[in-house]
């Protein structure tokens, strides 16, 4: 029984902070635009661009570029969404939250599915604006790039959330997402084939949680494009919620640490 | 003397913090009252808010401990988050929610449930009369409401100790009168025990029912605002000077002729303790004539707390000014707050 009482505290709070993050972010309105117009920008001038050069070498870069650009889209949002907790920080409504007599866990857990939900609704609606560009997708992958796209972005909602814990001010903060972020993206396969990187290059971007992404979303939306077999699909998500749930822990371990949990 | 329910509800024992070589808080030891309002007087920097932060549990004490509603802070720090309310120094709403939905966050955080937590949500905003301003986002509020709107979310897990850092820091006279008659209808009509700190004396001495006043991480005198007065008997005369030199100079004379003088730093005001002000007043002025001292104001009072903090410290808690580089950041806060 007491158990019980416990789970429902526990899911109560993860609700809170869930709320708290979703309802800030609708509430800022130049944010939401601006995390729209962003990606569909990139899908618009850069694919459009160089659908033109690559075409003619029987290569539709379009097809191949617009399930990474829903990938990149989830993770841009969710890595930078970090910058709400040095905000709390440096506007005090961090000490709000510790005073509280919630689970730490839970406090996170709730935090960062917020800020995943948000950068969801940002790749889906960037999942729609595809289905203009390539008309060809697969439709009913959708479902399933959805779940991918969620599991990007609560991954690195973890990651910028842990990397935002160690960070005093926000100048700092986008310091480091400005100089890990443009490597990431290129050092996966949002842009490019594994196929076709150098050893170290492929490398690095098979260390990515974003490859994986960017895989799965082609084999799922545009499978003829895609290199996957069905068994290395299964193993490729496997290691993503692998991936996922480790940094989801590390940022649960520190936050504990670093607030007297 | 009346007969009152003495209950202890916060006790601190020994409370010590330091930051690196500055001890902030230097074995404090102090009881809470049950249905008292209890207040922290002192200037900025005297370790009011570390300490605080240490009954709140959001700071670990180097040394000592203390207990709030019967648990210790240390072992017990859920428990003791759970039975309490905390209004911060700074403002920690969320600008861009509304008020009802800061109210609803914090709600959830603290594990009400849904239905009673629309009606106490409700009732609170009744009290802090912002009603009206349910649905508006939090950052187009001002100062003074948005410290209703903190006093009402402190309020939501019907706490049994209110703490209240500098609770009308920054407000203007009239939101601080406002803010201190829900404080004493909190404590009128609910019972409710309140801890606060302030620098400012006239709000230790109309709030407050005991006193501890704390310089340098000390506490120096405890007591009700009566007794900490009449730790002043008589009346006090100020005289201002034009310099400081001036005002050693007189301070010296007085002091020939057996008075009770001090002066305070910098401004060249000289403080002096007699039985009956108006009679001694032209002694004073005379004496200061014939020590080639010109005398700019003279005024006298009977003791308030800012005389006790005078006696105790030599300095005037009013003395206290906000550096400019800190007024900058403040207003930097402010605007980024936004």
């Amino acid at each position: 029984m007491a158990r019980q009482v416990n789970v429902s505290r526990h899911f109560r709070v993860i609700y809170a902070m869930w709320y708290r993050q979703v309802k800030r972010f609708l509430n800022m309105k130049a944010r939401v635009v601006s995390s729209i117009v962003q990606p569909i920008m990139w899908l618009a001038l850069f694919g459009v661009g160089f659908r033109r050069f690559a075409t003619p070498m029987g290569f539709d870069y379009l097809a191949f570029l617009a399930p990474g650009v829903v990938m990149m889209a989830a993770f841009v949002v969710g890595f930078q969404a970090g910058a709400s907790l040095i905000w709390d920080k440096e506007f005090g409504y961090f000490k709000e939250i510790l005073v509280a007599p919630a689970p730490r866990a839970a406090s996170l857990i709730g935090r960062c599915l917020g800020d995943a939900t948000l950068a969801l609704l940002n790749s889906f609606i960037i999942l729609v604006a595809v289905y203009f560009f390539v008309p060809s997708i697969n439709v009913i992958g959708i479902l399933f790039v959805t779940a991918v796209a969620f599991l990007i972005a609560l991954c690195f909602t973890s990651l910028g959330t842990l990397i935002a814990m160690h960070i005093r001010n926000l100048e700092t903060f986008q310091l480091v997402m400005m100089l890990s972020i443009m490597p990431l993206m290129f050092l996966s396969s949002i842009f490019y084939p594994i196929d076709s990187m150098d050893f170290w290059m492929r490398t690095a971007a098979m260390l990515n949680p974003l490859t994986y992404g960017a895989e799965l979303a082609r084999y799922f939306l545009v499978p003829s494009v895609s290199s996957l077999s069905g068994m290395q699909a299964l193993q490729y998500f496997v290691i993503l919620v692998v991936i996922t749930l480790v940094l989801l822990e590390i940022s649960i371990f520190f936050f504990r640490k670093l607030t007297m949990g | 003397m009346t007969v009152m329910c003495m209950n202890e509800i916060v006790v601190s024992d020994n409370l010590t913090k330091r930051f690196g070589k500055i001890t902030a808080v230097d074995h404090i030891s102090f009881e809470v009252y049950e249905g008292e309002i209890f207040g922290f007087l002192g200037p900025n920097g005297a370790g009011k808010t570390t300490t605080i932060n240490m009954l709140i549990t959001l700071l670990r004490p180097d040394e000592g401990t203390a207990s709030v509603c019967g648990h210790d802070i240390l072992k017990e720090p859920n428990k003791v988050r759970e039975r309490i309310g905390v209004v911060f120094q700074d403002r920690t709403v969320d600008g861009y929610l509304s008020g009802w939905d800061n109210l609803k966050v914090h709600g959830l955080v603290y594990g009400i449930n849904n239905d009673a937590l629309e009606n106490k949500i409700r009732e609170l905003l009744k009290f802090v009369e912002l009603e009206e301003w349910a649905n508006v986002l939090v950052k187009y509020y001002s100062g003074g409401m948005t410290r209703r709107l903190e006093i009402a979310r402190a309020l939501l897990n019907e706490p049994e100790v209110l703490f209240l850092d500098e609770p009308t820091l920054g407000l203007d006279p009239q939101a601080r009168l406002h803010i201190w008659e829900y404080l004493l209808d909190l404590k009128r009509k609910k019972k409710m025990t309140i801890f606060l700190t302030t620098h400012y004396m006239d709000e230790a001495d109309r709030l407050c029912d005991r006193i501890a006043i704390i310089d340098h991480g000390k506490i120096i005198a405890m007591g009700s605002p009566q007794e900490l007065k009449s730790m002043i008997s008589g009346e006090i005369i100020y005289v201002r000077t034009n310099t400081p030199m001036d005002a050693l100079l007189l301070k010296q004379h007085l002091e020939k002729q057996g008075y009770s003088a001090k002066m305070l730093d910098r401004d060249g005001v000289v403080f002096v303790n007699v039985k009956r002000a108006s009679a001694e007043m032209p002694v004073i002025l005379e004496l200061a004539q014939r020590a080639g001292v010109k005398v700019a104001e003279v005024r006298y009072s009977t003791p308030t707390l800012d005389d006790v903090f005078i006696h105790l410290t030599g300095r005037s808690l009013r003395d206290e000014r906000i550096g400019s580089f800190e007024r900058i950041r403040e207003m930097m806060r402010r605007w980024r707050a936004r």
